[in-house]
């Protein structure tokens, strides 16, 4: 080592400490900060398919929040966390373009789930809503308008 | 004519028999239960289910009292009201929201003892303090939120007290975590004191901050404990000329992954300590722009960097 040329110990030098870096996981790495994004549903009964008008100015209009990530396998994977009405089913959709699922809330009206669907197709914003069968009035709920991560 | 008066007559005194030509009054008292219902009057005989159900039938000043244990779910608070839960676990349960929100008036006071709050790992904060004119938080138990714990964040002169309660696992980022003051525009003052609280696993334990556009701000962390947190223990950090001040009294900043007391910024930015433990933290003492006055009690040894107060203070 010691009988190495400058030239190539600085080369293996900098071999080093690029390895760390190139041996983490994707998922570990400043770049997979682009891959999530994260959306706000708002209490709000009608708006747009971009829901343009939708806004998270009012914390106690805020009913859930939506995180959205692109997966290796180019799926995008929703996972939802809301407090609404106690033992009510929701229905969640991806906006003005297909339904994603029931998310159902427990006693206390808090509930989790997670959704998939393929980004082919889906619009570069992303915007949801969900209310309950029938959409009563003050039931339901839209996001804050999330770019396609 | 005379028919027609007649029936009228009639039709307005059993409008008033039923109470329907008056607003509902509100009780200075009222009570939840796990097993009450949000439809009753919130009676001690009729509770209701909710603490949400519960405000709207409380006067302003008044109080919500909790039967027994239950589930009593987040609340929007906009007026003076003391939240009183001593019969056992009085959980707010939240996920993807804020557990309670203050959005009160500048001479309004809130009070909520006894509560134990859960974000379940996704809720935002378990109290977000907008406005107001005091907070009091006392014996509640908070965890599992990803932003803050306590959020304190007025648009006027505020007062917060937090004491005998556990705040911990908050902060999914390294931008949040147990506690935070942050006066925004109109808060010229903030004071108040967090006293035999434990702030311990959080992403960082206290944050006193002074770039809200608030005027300045002072905290006594006393008796407690910041232990355990990824990022900071406690922190003052300000911009400018703001004072923004933590005094932390009788109190161990320890096993911390950054610092344990750090004051960062200007040095309007203080942190200033009287006989505590700084200990087996990655920094123990950080004054990086900020000032760390120490009257010269406190133990500081074991960490990764033990630091130095940059202000030794005279006892008298």
């Amino acid at each position: 080592m010691c009988s190495l040329p400058p030239r190539c110990r600085l080369l293996l030098s900098l071999i080093v400490l690029a390895m760390p870096a190139a041996a983490l996981p994707a998922s570990a790495q400043g770049g997979d900060q682009s891959r999530t994004a994260e959306a706000v549903l708002v209490r709000q009964d009608f708006s747009d398919c971009g829901n343009s008008d939708v806004k998270a100015d009012d914390p106690s209009r805020i009913g859930g929040t939506v995180q959205i990530t692109r997966q290796t396998d180019g799926k995008m994977r929703v996972k939802v966390a809301i407090t609404a009405a106690p033992d009510t089913t929701y229905h969640f959709f991806l906006k003005c373009v297909r339904s994603l699922g029931d998310i159902k809330t427990q006693d206390e009206g808090e509930a989790t789930a997670e959704f998939e669907f393929a980004a082919d197709g889906a619009p570069p914003i992303l915007t949801f809503d969900m209310y309950p069968e029938g959409a009563p009035a003050g039931q339901k709920f839209q996001s804050t308008p999330v770019k396609l991560p | 004519m005379n028919k027609v008066r007649i029936l009228m007559t009639l039709i307005c005194a059993i409008w008033l028999a039923l109470g329907l030509g008056e607003a509902q009054a509100q009780a200075t008292r009222t009570w939840v239960s796990g097993v009450g219902d949000d439809a009753n009057p919130c009676s001690r005989t009729a509770p209701c289910k909710t603490f949400a159900g519960a405000i709207s039938k409380t006067a302003a000043g008044g109080e919500i009292n909790t039967m027994d244990p239950g589930g009593f779910g987040a609340v929007t608070i906009t007026k003076s009201i003391r939240i009183v839960a001593e019969s056992g676990v009085a959980g707010v349960l939240v996920s993807g929201t804020n557990g309670i929100i203050v959005s009160a008036a500048a001479t309004d006071s809130v009070y909520l003892e006894g509560l134990v709050f859960d974000g379940v790992g996704t809720g935002l904060n378990g109290i977000l303090f907008n406005s107001g004119g005091s907070l009091v938080v006392q014996n509640c138990k908070i965890f599992g939120f990803t932003q803050w714990g306590v959020l304190f964040t007025p648009t006027t002169p505020g007062k917060l007290s937090i004491t005998n309660s556990v705040i911990t696992n908050n902060g999914s980022t390294p931008g949040f975590g147990g506690v935070k003051v942050i006066g925004r525009a109109g808060a010229t003052t903030i004071s108040g004191v967090i006293n035999r609280t434990l702030l311990a696993n959080n992403a960082n334990g206290f944050l006193i901050d002074g770039t809200g556009g608030g005027g300045a701000s002072e905290i006594t962390i006393r008796d407690s404990v910041a232990t355990g947190n990824t990022g900071n223990g406690i922190v003052a950090t300000s911009a400018g000329a703001v004072s923004s001040v933590v005094f932390v009294d009788r109190t161990n900043a320890s096993h911390n992954g950054a610092a344990g007391i750090a004051a960062t910024g200007v040095p309007a930015a203080a942190a200033i300590l009287n006989n505590s433990n700084v200990h087996n933290n990655a920094t123990g003492l950080l004054a990086s722009g900020g000032q760390i006055g120490s009257f010269k009690t406190n133990a500081i040894s074991s960490n990764g960097t033990d630091g130095s107060p940059t202000v030794i203070l005279p006892l008298n």
